[in-house]
Parts: structure tokens; sequence; C-alpha cells
């Protein structure tokens, strides 16, 4: 009996009990042991007080928190809860309305920006248009001053290129020894051209006039009001002329030339 | 209103009941405890956090299960909390376990930071397991600070299963003479 006990005790199996590890078959045979022999229960008792105070020497204390949650949630009663549960739909309502007024500050802030930003762009859109449209203006002038100045080129090309017209130098006097002109008569056509190549600006009282020397006659031939040099300017038309000459006479020109201011002379060849 | 103390008998008594100081007390007598095996048995203190949080609510909640025939309340508590722990880590835990590992450091460890902690009449725990022989050290870290079965042990490490028993308790009077 003494034997059977003590091979009980020795094997172990009592520790493999206290910690819970044995199969219900082994754990049935071990509870009646422990009925049959004192000793066994003695000492699965004692195993017991070993393993607690083995484990109370190694204890950890958990953190604090944890035992604030576990009693939470033993001792959460239906009051708390419903308090609970009414705070949450008025804190949600709250939420909501604070999200939305927060929302609407948001909203105003980005449309008064952009608002801004719009409104700069505008102006400063409209500004660039305004450049754009004087600028505009300015190369449309540009385009009619070329268009012009094409056209008299293509009048001076069409002249110089036809064989029907001569050309006739006309070389400064002694008022003017500078001066320098060319005349373009179609002796068929009667058509008359002046170029200035080199001509003295007059006094605004005074005019520069064209005379053709026909049958030794001076006939006017126009005046140039202005000294455009390089241009073609359409004068009268001319029969029979020999020569051409260019006299200084008041504003508006005279019937006959003021012979001794007589600028530039030459003849048709 | 704090206990300072009770007997097992009224204790149950209380915890049947759901009374706030009985489970106040029961928390302040034995999360240490609980705590430290379960800690051993995960390592990781989140987890660790978690299944000792699980377990003893469970402890307090299903009391009425508890069968006082069958053994002392803080033997059901601990093996509730280390099955509970088993439970967490057990499936990729021992697949994984090499047979040289590194267990060792980690009991020694927690052994050496309870025995400070506690400032208990213990110091020198670690130095007391030392003095076991290296096959009783290592059956008793193997079950007792980690959980494993008998038969699981006896398996893995291709160890008689009543070596590993026997192993165990001579590993336990060991320390029960230090102890006392």
């Amino acid at each position: 009996m003494k034997e059977e006990v003590k091979e009980i005790i020795e094997s172990g199996q009592l520790e493999a009990y206290v910690l819970g590890m044995l199969s219900p078959d082994e754990e049935r045979q071990l509870m009646d042991a422990a009925k049959a022999y004192p000793e066994v229960q003695q000492e699965i008792d004692r195993i017991a007080m070993d393993m607690e105070s083995l484990d109370q020497s190694l204890a950890i204390d958990p953190p604090a928190h944890l035992k604030d949650g576990i009693m939470d949630e033993l001792f959460a009663d239906s009051s708390d809860t419903t308090h609970t549960i009414a705070n949450e739909a008025h804190n949600s309502k709250f939420v909501f309305w604070r999200n939305l007024a927060a929302a609407s500050i948001v909203l105003t802030i980005v449309s008064f920006a952009a608002a801004v930003y719009f409104g700069n762009l505008y102006y400063q859109t409209d500004g660039e248009l305004q450049a754009l449209l004087t600028e505009n203006t300015r190369m449309a002038e540009d385009i009619q001053f070329n268009n012009v100045r094409l056209s008299e080129l293509e009048v001076a090309f069409s002249i110089s290129a036809d064989p029907n017209y001569q050309k006739v130098g006309l070389s400064g006097l002694d008022i003017q020894p500078n001066a320098s002109l060319s005349v373009w008569w179609n002796e068929q056509s009667s058509e008359t051209f002046l170029m200035v190549n080199n001509l003295a600006q007059l006094p605004s009282d005074k005019d520069y006039q064209l005379w053709a020397i026909v049958d030794g006659l001076p006939v006017d031939m126009g005046i140039l009001s202005e000294v455009d040099q390089g241009s073609f300017l359409k004068m009268n038309n001319i029969s029979n002329a020999v020569a051409f000459a260019v006299t200084i006479e008041p504003k508006g020109g005279l019937p006959s030339p003021t012979l001794d201011q007589m600028c530039a002379l030459g003849n048709v060849s | 209103m704090k206990l300072t103390h009770l007997s097992e008998e009224e204790l149950i008594q209380r915890l049947l009941v759901k009374d706030k100081p009985a489970v106040d007390y029961l928390y302040r007598q034995y999360s240490g405890a609980l705590f430290g095996v379960i800690l051993r048995i995960v390592r990781e203190k989140e987890i660790a956090e978690e299944v000792f949080h699980d377990a003893f609510v469970k402890i307090c909640s299903k009391i009425e299960k508890y069968d006082r025939s069958k053994g002392k309340l803080y033997t059901w508590m601990v093996n509730l909390c280390r099955n509970s722990a088993i439970d967490r880590t057990r499936t990729r835990e021992f697949s994984q376990r090499s047979k040289t590992d590194q267990i060792e450091d980690f009991v020694y460890e927690n052994i050496k930071l309870s025995a400070e902690d506690t400032a208990s009449d213990h110091i020198g725990l670690d130095k007391l397991i030392n003095e076991l022989d290296e096959n009783q050290r290592f059956v008793l870290k193997q079950i007792y600070f980690e959980g494993f079965t008998h038969s699981e042990v006896a398996e893995e490490f291709d160890i008689p299963l009543g070596t590993v028993k026997t192993r165990l308790r001579s590993a336990l009077q060991k320390l029960r003479k230090k102890l006392s």
C-alpha cells in the first residue's frame, strides 16, 4: 500500500495533474487514488501551493490601465450604458453640426480665395488684351504704310521697267548744286513722273515747282509740296518737252517760273 | 472600500454574486502571478495584455464553472490563463521552435526582472534555477514556464514520457526546498 502511494507521488503524475495536463481518463484514475489515499490528496494540495508561491515570486504586475478596462467590462451596468448611448447620440448630432460649420467656413475661405484669384486673372487678362489691341492697331498701321509703299514701289518698278519711259536726269544749279532729281517721261502717252534723289528742305512758305520746256517756253508741271525721296510723284502730262527744270516758288507755285530761283535742270536726250 | 483579507471560501461566494470589492481583491492578489505566467508563454507584452484581459474577465464571469473538488482556486485560474496563452500562441509556435532554442535567455530575463520588481524574499531565484541540473532545468522551462505538455516535450525531444514527469517533479521538489 505505502509503496503504491509513494510510486504515484514520485511518478510526477500529480504535478501534471495540477498543471491540468492529464487526459480525462488519467485524471479520473488520479482522483480515485486521491480519494483512496489521503497522502496523495495532501501532496496534490502541496504541489498546488508550491506552484502558486513560485508564480507569486515570479509575479509581473500588468500595466495599470488593464485593470480599469477589466473592471469596466465586468461592471458596466445598464444605466451607464444608456447614459453613454444618449451621450453618443448627442455627440453625433453635435459632431454633425460642428463638421457642417467647419465645412462651411472652409468653403467660404476657398470661394473668397477663388474670387480674388479669378478677379486678378481678369484684370491681368484685360490689361493684356488692351496691349494686344494697341499692338494690333500699330501693326495694321504698319501694314497700311507698307502697302502704300509697296504700291509706290510697284509703280516705280513698272515705270523703270517700261521701255516707253525715258529717264531725264536733272542736275543741281548754282543756288543748290547738290540737287539731284530724275523725270520719267513717256513720250507716247505724255505721262510724267518725278523722282527726288536729293533736294534740300524748303521753308514752309516755299514749294518746288517742275517745269517742262516746250517750244522754248516753260509749261507748269505741278508742285512738290513735300520732298519725299525715293518715290515717284505723278506730275502733269506733257508732250514734246525738250528739257525739264525745277524752281523754288512761293507756296502754291506760279503760272510762270522765277528764273533766278531755278535749282535743277536737265535736257531730254 | 478595499478588502484586505478573505478566505478562499468567502472570496468564491462573493465572486459568485459578482461583488465588486471581491473582484478588486482577486485582482490585487493574483494579477501579477497570472500575468507573469501568461507573459512567459506568449512573450509579447501587447499579446499578454490581451490574453490576460480576456482570461481575467472569464475567471470572474464564469466563476460558477470552478469545481472545488478538483483543486484550489488559483490552480483553476492559472490553468485557464495558461491554456488561453497557449491557444493564442501554440499553433504557430511549436513547429517553429528549434531544439536548441533560446528560451533560456527569455526565462532568466523575466525571472531576474520579477526578482527585482517584487523585492520578495526570493531574490536570487535565477540562481536557484541555475542550481538545478541541466535536465531538470530544461523540463521545468519547457513545461512550467513555456506551457508545453509532458507528451509534447517527450515527443519533440525524444525523452521517455515517464522521465519527463519525474524530472519535472524533482525540479519542483528542489525549488520547494529552496523556497520554503
